[in-house]
């Protein structure tokens, strides 16, 4: 888990040899053999049924995608709402867990799946399907 | 049915065609198709290695996005989006044929050299980056080909693949890594 790569923080530049042997190695693709208006047809005429849907059902997938969105800003607004009436100072929940162990601990958590090869999708789900979600959130909010 | 686009007329961008799109328009989801079949037919080609195999994905691309429309995030480019819809699918359909050859490099047969000695030079530099790519994961071998062919930077590439960006350019610098020690022997091999 704790794979430690230094990743180049911009992308490489050309390089006119690999470039030309990458060319010489892999055929272009035939577009000239390509009939488009037979793929455009064939495309239109699939997608046909499934837009006369959207059609029909375009009010009610509109809605039900902002309402998609709508837990995730209620969330938010709740965890705002805590630390407008706690304050960023108030006490972490009682444990008995020592509080300044249990932040180290998360930030150590944290850090390792920063480092880790995972996609955004990946690391959200790694993220929230911690059991100890409220005490992830208080540590990203309040920062100790 | 096929609506050949102007391109003298300015065109919306692919945020208003996808929103028209969403709500069923057709001549907005013609557009988008007009707009990107051409780009995707080569990566889907670089990806499948047959013409006809490239097309049906193409094809599968458009309509696949389609039915995923409602999850796209409009505040992302529309493009690494259907190329990720499209990179997806085409890995799967790879996996799931599970083909005797464990790599289908598109190869360039047919084009004569214009010498003997340079053709067979040329023959065994593309035999070497061959087999330099065909050690790649199927994945890796699609980073390194959106980036040297399409012209598509790491953040777009991470979209495509479901990678963070830093690890496309990991994956690069790997990459190279092997093709260039691959031509580095080659041509070590070449002045002996």
């Amino acid at each position: 888990m704790s794979r430690i790569r230094h990743e180049p923080t911009w992308d490489p530049t050309p390089d006119p040899a690999l470039r030309d042997a990458l060319h010489q190695a892999v055929e272009e693709p035939p577009v000239a053999d390509v009939d488009w208006d037979r793929m455009r047809d064939a495309v239109a005429r699939a997608a046909a049924s499934r837009l006369e849907r959207r059609r029909s059902t375009g009010n009610w997938r509109e809605r039900a995608r902002r309402w998609r969105s709508l837990p995730l800003a209620m969330a938010a607004a709740a965890a705002m709402a805590v630390l407008l009436v706690r304050g960023p100072g108030a006490d972490a929940p009682d444990t008995a867990v020592d509080p300044s162990a249990a932040a180290s601990a998360q930030r150590e958590a944290v850090a390792e799946l920063l480092l880790i090869d995972v996609s955004d999708q990946e690391f959200q789900s790694m993220v929230t399907g911690r059991s100890d979600a409220a005490s992830l959130l208080w540590f990203a909010v309040s920062g100790d | 049915m096929a609506r050949p686009v102007d391109s003298a007329v300015a065109q919306p961008g692919d945020g208003v065609l996808v929103q028209r799109t969403r709500n069923g328009d057709t001549s907005a989801f013609d557009a988008l198709v007009e707009r990107y079949m051409r780009q995707a037919f080569s990566v889907a080609y670089r990806l499948m290695g047959h013409r006809e195999d490239a097309e049906d994905l193409v094809q599968e691309a458009f309509l696949l996005a389609l039915d995923k429309l409602d999850l796209y995030d409009e505040s992302r480019p529309f493009k690494p989006w259907l190329f990720q819809v499209l990179v997806n699918r085409g890995l799967d359909l790879r996996k799931s044929r599970q083909r005797k050859e464990t790599v289908q490099i598109p190869g360039d047969a047919a084009a004569p050299g214009p010498s003997p000695a340079r053709d067979a030079e040329q023959s065994q530099t593309r035999d070497r980056v061959r087999a330099a790519l065909s050690e790649l994961s199927e994945r890796d071998r699609a980073i390194v080909m959106l980036f040297e062919f399409e012209g598509l930077n790491s953040n777009e590439i991470g979209q495509v693949v479901g990678v963070a960006p830093g690890t496309v350019r990991w994956k690069l610098h790997q990459a190279r890594k092997k093709l260039g020690a691959a031509l580095a022997t080659f041509q070590e091999r070449s002045d002996r």
